[in-house]
């Protein structure tokens, strides 16, 4: 029963600083994009709590990570469309990595899906849910290619930086 | 760092209950996108924004629509050239630049996007943060969730605070003359300090007694004066809506 409770308090813990982590990088660093949106370090931390803490975690970190940067940064109308797009970039990336996090085709399959699913992603559900066409969202595909192939690679140079600096980060997992 | 949009006031929709608010948002999106006839989208392009204007003033309502008009004036260059089929409305030496269809296209979406917009704006700039969340947990939002919420919403301006101090000491460490800071040691000193806060947190929680006593009831809100005119108010104005569609 205790250790429940403990567990129940550390999911909760663990999953409000990494959606917390992933709502700074998506807020700190942010280059507004030509027809509207924004391109940011939001993915290195995505892939960061992939990485870090498995799929999902990963998922809801992300997901809301992103959801609320878009709330409080004053893009509300792409909240739901990030905590899809990058959820699932951090629940894809998680469960490939899951279970051999140190190799490096794995990485690299990782990163391809997460360039992947941002791009295609943001591209078809912009467009599912009418607020843009087709035609206007395809300009956004190049700087989400970039964006999010650059968080990947981010995101994993930083998972092996904090893993050294601490060495209990595999306990948090689950 | 300021998570919160909200602008303090009193004007009418101040006043009003979180729970109407946040219902009638919803109602308010998912009739967007139902929305059809000429009227319904000036409606829920005007709707809102009015609205805001009455609540917060022109200024924080410009502050918000500044930044959708970069793409809003992009979808009104684009769209009526690229969607050429229909009864043409303007052609210059025989080719035809904008139709009707390509018009009709771009006040549908331009009307969607600016509504949902500014419905969203609209509660986050006349509602705290908390009672967004305090009113949700009285739609049965589970516990777990409503307090990771909140403690996200804590976290978010603790860590902005603390990467601005990270990157400001480490951008005394560059040479003299350069400009800009260490950007991945930054991030990682950010996320290991982050990190490390995660036990000390969960403790703290369990202190708190979270997960000591199972939460059965739901957060149950005093009714202010005219709560259900508010509700009438909000289904009267989807209902007109519902109908001009």
């Amino acid at each position: 029963m205790a250790g429940e409770k403990r567990k129940g308090a550390l999911r909760i813990s663990l999953i409000a600083i990494s959606a917390a982590i992933v709502a700074v990088f998506t807020l700190v660093i942010r280059i507004p994009s030509p027809i509207g949106g924004y391109i940011s370090l939001c993915d290195a931390a995505v892939s960061f709590a992939a990485y870090a803490f498995g799929p999902f975690t990963g998922f809801i970190a992300g997901g809301l990570g992103t959801a609320f940067a878009d709330l409080v940064g004053g893009y509300p109308q792409w909240a739901v469309i990030s905590f899809i797009v990058h959820g699932v970039e951090a629940l894809l990336m998680g469960l490939i990595v899951r279970k051999d996090s140190s190799s490096v085709v794995m990485r690299i399959v990782a990163a391809i899906v997460a360039v992947v699913i941002v791009s295609g992603g943001y591209l078809l559900l912009t467009t599912a849910f009418g607020l843009t066409v087709f035609s206007e969202a395809v300009l956004e595909v190049p700087a989400n290619i970039v964006q999010s192939a650059v968080g990947a690679v981010i995101g994993l140079v930083l998972y092996s930086g904090v893993r050294k600096a601490y060495r209990q980060l595999d306990d948090l997992r689950w | 760092m300021n998570v919160s949009s909200y602008v303090y006031g009193m004007s009418f929709y101040h006043r009003f209950d979180v729970r109407p608010k946040l219902f009638f948002s919803l109602v308010f999106i998912v009739e967007a996108f139902i929305v059809d006839s000429a009227v319904g989208l000036l409606l829920l392009f005007f709707l809102p924004m009015a609205l805001m204007i009455a609540s917060v003033g022109i200024r924080e309502w410009w502050v918000s629509f500044r930044r959708l008009l970069p793409l809003l004036v992009m979808l009104v260059l684009f769209i009526p050239l690229q969607a050429r089929d229909g009864m043409p409305i303007l052609s210059v030496g025989g080719v035809t630049v904008v139709t009707e269809e390509g018009l009709s296209l771009v006040l549908r979406i331009i009307s969607r996007l600016g509504g949902i917009s500014m419905a969203l704006m609209l509660l986050l700039l006349t509602e705290r943060n908390e009672e967004i969340i305090s009113g949700l947990r009285a739609f049965h939002l589970p516990y777990p969730a409503a307090l990771a919420s909140s403690m996200i919403l804590r976290f978010i301006p603790y860590l902005g605070e603390l990467f601005t101090e990270i990157r400001d000491s480490m951008s005394l460490r560059l040479e003299e003359g350069r400009r800009g800071y260490p950007m991945l040691p930054s991030i990682t000193a950010l996320v290991v300090a982050a990190i490390r806060m995660i036990p000390d947190t969960a403790a703290s929680l369990e202190e708190r007694g979270y997960g000591s006593a199972e939460r059965i009831g739901y957060e149950r809100r005093k009714r202010p004066n005219g709560y259900f005119i508010q509700w009438a108010i909000g289904a009267i104005i989807a209902l007109i809506l519902f109908l001009v569609r």
